[in-house]
């Protein structure tokens, strides 16, 4: 008996090891705000470790992404519940919750700017961009399958939904992120 | 855009994700290690009950069973002494140890045997239970 719980302590271990930068990015990139991705991460991993930790390991990421997708939801709720009340009592939008300016967020076109780091760095930015115009559902399936690598199913299990919505979802966002990045990108 | 060019782009953004994985800040690791040990020490509280010994679980079912038949034998006697309520009974006592009265009868216990010896003495004589006179022969 002790010995499964250590093989389950460091196999999750492993996991949450292995996952967490990753998804702390997932989080970051439709958050906007690095702490309410920590804390979204940090949710998730002990909400996995409490309630799942007993479930075999290949059900892990699934569950760790869709308890994650619902903080991530959740935290999108309560600040859009958040700036509807300070909108109507005149209040100001914070500088977290303001859409990135498109200017500063473009790439360099002319090449000034040096290294390969700054360039991918720059790519990154255009990628949040494209990103964050795109609707929800269609985020979180770009995200999790082509950026995360999650194979169709564990996607569908992720997001809580059917694998042929997945496609659907994921296809749409391809395509719009083949408008808005094609030009850079190409 | 064709396929191939598809391909490219989804690469191409995979490979800008895992760069900025890869560099992220010393602060959001610290973070992010702090948060998993967090999780894994939620997981050796909720495992530490199953981690008892094998033979603690039939000691302790004994435990309750031995507990429940005193209870069960302790209540059995209670409600077999017909005509007085436990409650009320155990209400007479505590007033009977919590009176101040009783506790000064015990102080004038000599007085209280004087006066009876008295009383043997002269049968026909009248008695009082005054305390003063009393107190002052004894």
């Amino acid at each position: 008996m002790l010995g499964g719980f250590l093989d389950t302590r460091a196999s999750l271990n492993v996991f949450l090891a292995g996952v967490e930068r990753r998804a702390f990015r997932i989080a970051q990139l439709a958050l906007r705000n690095p702490d309410d991705a920590l804390d979204a991460v940090q949710d998730a991993m002990l909400q996995l470790a409490k309630r799942y930790a007993q479930r075999p390991e290949n059900e892990w990421p699934p569950l760790f992404y869709r308890i994650l997708q619902s903080r991530i939801r959740d935290c999108q709720r309560r600040r859009a519940v958040r700036n509807r009340v300070l909108s109507f009592f005149g209040g100001q939008r914070e500088a977290e919750d303001d859409p990135p300016d498109p200017i500063e967020a473009a790439p360099d076109l002319a090449g000034r700017e040096p290294g390969e780091e700054v360039a991918q760095a720059a790519a990154m930015q255009v990628l949040e961009t494209a990103l964050d115009a795109l609707p929800g559902r269609q985020r979180e399936a770009f995200m999790l399958r082509i950026l995360e690598g999650l194979d169709v199913a564990d996607t569908a299990r992720s997001m809580g939904c059917s694998e042929g919505s997945v496609k659907t979802h994921l296809s749409r966002a391809v395509h719009s992120l083949r408008q808005s990045l094609g030009e850079h990108w190409s | 855009m064709n396929d191939a060019n598809e391909n490219l782009m989804l690469e191409k953004a995979r490979a800008a994700f895992l760069e900025s994985v890869a560099t992220l800040d010393a602060g959001t690791l610290a973070g992010l290690r702090a948060a998993r040990e967090r999780a894994l020490e939620e997981v050796r509280t909720q495992t530490a009950f199953w981690r008892r010994p094998a033979w603690s679980l039939p000691l302790s079912a004994a435990a309750i069973v031995l507990a429940a038949v005193v209870a069960g034998v302790v209540w059995w006697n209670l409600d077999s002494q017909p005509g007085v309520p436990f409650a009320t009974n155990n209400g007479e006592d505590m007033a009977i140890v919590l009176s101040n009265d009783n506790l000064d009868m015990y102080a004038d216990m000599d007085f209280y045997r004087w006066l009876q010896a008295q009383q043997q003495q002269s049968p026909g004589a009248p008695t009082t239970q005054t305390d003063s006179g009393g107190n002052n022969n004894g």
